[in-house]
């Protein structure tokens, strides 16, 4: 059974804990720029916003069919997918065919490196003080993305009920 | 001296780009080592072809050092240096062996001449390692001695011949080629080079190869890597690398392509070219193939 790590972009404070965290663990070294997780900071319309992001672990994936070496494969406890540092010629092909932008070639490695979601417990979600991040089973996804997206039309729709009420329109994104 | 030259800069090069590196110095020894043993990978890919080049390589090193008219002469020279030589036979077949190797080698490159872009200094090498054997086994069986102008003036042929191919050692090296119609750019050599030889650069919207010929030790990593078998290893004769101990030369570019959103270079055109070949034979579509990946990541998390 396979396993995902849901982002919940809205959640995030951009404190950079995963980064931290994932780094150390993997890559025994505090270095954000080798971390497989990244936060992704973007400024639309003056407000700030921060955007986790790493392996989707899609089930087409395009990493493993691009790949000249066939390095990329499933985990077969996990589901994750791995890339095996022997067979991987660090030819950043995966990171080109990736919509995520997930795995890239490590500099101080010359390997592709991706998300391993830390062997079934991933350090990432363990440290993330604001719960932007969680660990659920592939088939549960949808049930929960569908519950989140749900609570923030119910949010959204209070907040809009507020607004009225005071005649006064919520700033910020669009939250329905 | 010529050889002492590129012995001692050589080891210089190799120990000056150590800080910069990830490899450490015992790994480049044990490739090097590695790439000298035969049997490595390089035997399954292409057993015939690997095995005659080896047998050329061993018996063009061995035959000039301990044949025996050779080893007579060291003892009889001041130095009076002495070591056992070779039995007669050995030497024969050996010499025989690299002369076969060296008409097959020959032929090869007549016969592939457009796909190994064979130039007139490739004949011209395998020429000038062929003649001093050809002489000395001439020289040692007396076949052409009916001939007058051979019997008297073979000696000196050999000798010179066999000076110049002395010489022509310092200036050979064995050079790194990219070859420009299947090199897509990828930078898999630069990676897995054991001695940072090879480095690239993205400047603008190229991305330049660059290649230091001191630094190179032959392992044919890059060639073993290479996901589209566009590296090569060639020998090539140079007088003008000889005095390039610490310059890099610019041996390829290629274009790179720039993210449609933000205008940052991503990677090598040619690459997201073949990217695209292999998704799309796969029924797979990108819609996001020339976004950068941080503008992928934006994407696709926000929305």
């Amino acid at each position: 059974m396979s396993y995902v790590i849901i982002i919940n972009a809205d959640k995030c404070s951009g404190c950079q804990m995963c980064e931290v965290a994932c780094s150390l663990r993997n890559m025994k070294e505090c270095n954000p720029e080798r971390s497989r997780i990244r936060v992704v900071k973007s400024q639309l319309d003056g407000q700030l916003e921060f955007v986790p992001s790493t392996c989707m672990q899609c089930e087409t994936a395009m990493c493993e069919l691009v790949c000249p070496a066939n390095a990329i494969s499933r985990d077969t406890e996990t589901g994750a997918r791995v890339i095996s540092e022997k067979k991987c010629i660090g030819c950043s092909s995966c990171s080109f065919a990736c919509p995520f932008g997930a795995c890239f070639v490590d500099r101080g490695l010359g390997k592709s490196i991706v998300c391993s979601q830390c062997d079934g417990d991933p350090t990432c979600v363990k440290v993330c003080p604001s719960g932007a991040l969680s660990y659920a089973r592939a088939d549960q996804v949808n049930i929960t993305l569908k519950r989140g997206a749900a609570q923030r039309l119910i949010s959204a729709r209070e907040m809009m009920r507020e607004a009225v009420e005071t005649s006064e329109l919520p700033e910020g994104r669009d939250n329905c | 001296m010529g050889i002492g030259w590129r012995i001692f800069f050589f080891i210089v090069s190799i120990f000056r780009s150590r800080t910069l590196s990830r490899h450490s110095i015992w790994h480049r020894f044990f490739t090097l080592v590695g790439a000298l043993v035969p049997f490595h990978r390089a035997i399954p890919q292409k057993p015939v072809y690997a095995t005659i080049r080896y047998a050329f390589h061993a018996c063009m090193l061995i035959v000039p050092i301990w044949f025996s008219g050779h080893v007579y002469l060291w003892e009889e020279s001041r130095f009076e240096w002495y070591w056992t030589p070779l039995s007669d036979v050995w030497a024969d077949w050996m010499t025989l062996s690299v002369l076969a190797a060296g008409a097959f080698f020959f032929a090869r490159r007549i016969i592939l001449k457009n796909r190994l872009k064979a130039g007139i200094s490739d004949f011209l090498l395998i020429l000038i390692t062929g003649l001093p054997f050809l002489t000395g086994y001439f020289l040692t069986h007396g076949t052409l001695d009916s001939i007058p102008f051979f019997e008297n003036y073979l000696w000196h042929m050999h000798v010179i011949i066999g000076e110049i191919m002395l010489v022509m050692i310092v200036f050979l090296f064995c050079r790194t080629r990219l070859i420009k119609e299947t090199c897509v750019g990828c930078a898999a050599c630069v990676e897995n080079c054991p001695t940072e030889t090879l480095e690239y650069y993205d400047h603008d919207t190229f991305r330049y190869f660059k290649y230091s010929h001191y630094q190179c030790i032959c392992c044919g990593s890059c060639v073993t890597v290479c996901p589209e078998n566009a590296a090569t290893l060639s020998h090539v004769i140079s007088l003008k690398n000889f005095f390039r101990m610490f310059s890099k030369d610019v041996i390829r570019n290629v274009e790179l392509a720039t993210c449609e959103r933000c205008g940052i270079t991503i990677a090598p055109k040619s690459q997201m070219g073949k990217l695209e070949g292999i998704l799309s034979a796969n029924d797979v579509e990108m819609a996001l193939l020339n976004c950068c990946t941080r503008c992928r990541k934006l994407i696709t998390q926000l929305h």
